[in-house]
């Protein structure tokens, strides 16, 4: 994991990590610690890493199908605008070579019938913009932009 | 994962010793849930005060938890901290479960 404070004050980290949950996880508790480390300033209810594990998961689990042994590169650059994320993977395309809209889950049912998932593409819509998926050459690219003030004060 | 049980006022209360529900976990604590559950009482609370993350997997985790509960059997929800609160306003889960500011407030409203 590499970790550069810019002189605009940006806070840029790279990481690379295996196609496992555990390692997703590990990754997000390792960029902690270098913010606090930072002492970068973020919101309590910041959604970048909401964001990015639902991102992560997703490509864990569809991309490379919950096989370990994939790479998953992650870039973020935090900034006073907003948090940029670039994501890149070489599994599977997104199927239709689109992100999933991401509608929001149906509650209006029998409690045996609530949703236990299929909540990620909607979180991931609802707090970022600029979303933009590219099939590369050899690979996923996948980018996207949560806004610093995309938690209004309660 | 740590999850321990303790009774306060007649209520069971779950406590998560853990600061993250996420996809590496939530197998597992569907599996501790699971047995937490089985004593078949009809009231829990889950007081998740230490946990500060969770991820769809970690939300689904505990939505598959409270479809343990027997029929009329309740598992509420404590001790949100403030990203947790997000993830279940933001799916719209806080209509379904009843959410308590703490465990304690939420045995003291059943005394």
């Amino acid at each position: 994991m590499q970790a550069e404070r810019l002189d605009d004050g940006d806070f840029v980290i790279s990481c690379e990590m295996d196609s496992t949950p555990d390692d997703v996880s590990t990754t997000l508790t390792g960029i902690n610690a270098l913010l606090r480390e930072e002492e970068y300033p973020l919101s309590p209810v910041s959604s970048w890493e909401l964001v990015v594990a639902e991102v992560l998961n997703n490509i864990v689990e569809h991309a490379y199908q919950d096989q370990a042994g994939g790479l998953i590169l992650l870039n973020l650059k935090f900034s006073t605008h907003g948090i940029k994320a670039q994501f890149t993977d070489y599994g599977l395309p997104m199927p239709g070579g689109t992100p999933p809209d991401g509608v929001p889950a149906n509650l209006d049912v029998e409690r045996d019938d609530l949703p236990e998932g299929g909540f990620g593409w909607f979180l991931i819509h609802s707090m970022t913009e600029d979303l933009v998926y590219r099939k590369a050459e050899d690979g996923n690219l996948l980018t996207l932009t949560v806004p610093m003030d995309d938690d209004p004060p309660a | 994962m740590e999850i321990n049980t303790q009774q306060t006022n007649g209520v069971d209360i779950i406590m998560i010793d853990a600061t993250r529900i996420d996809a590496a976990v939530a197998i597992q604590f569907k599996d501790r849930m699971r047995e937490v559950l089985s004593s078949d009482k009809p009231r829990f609370i889950l007081d998740l005060q230490k946990v500060d993350f969770i991820d769809s997997s970690g939300l689904g985790a505990i939505v598959a938890a409270m479809k343990l509960m027997p029929k009329g059997g309740k598992l509420e929800l404590a001790g949100l901290t403030p990203a947790v609160d997000k993830v279940f306003r933001m799916t719209r889960m806080d209509s379904i479960f009843a959410i308590h500011p703490s465990a304690e407030a939420a045995t003291a409203a059943s005394a």
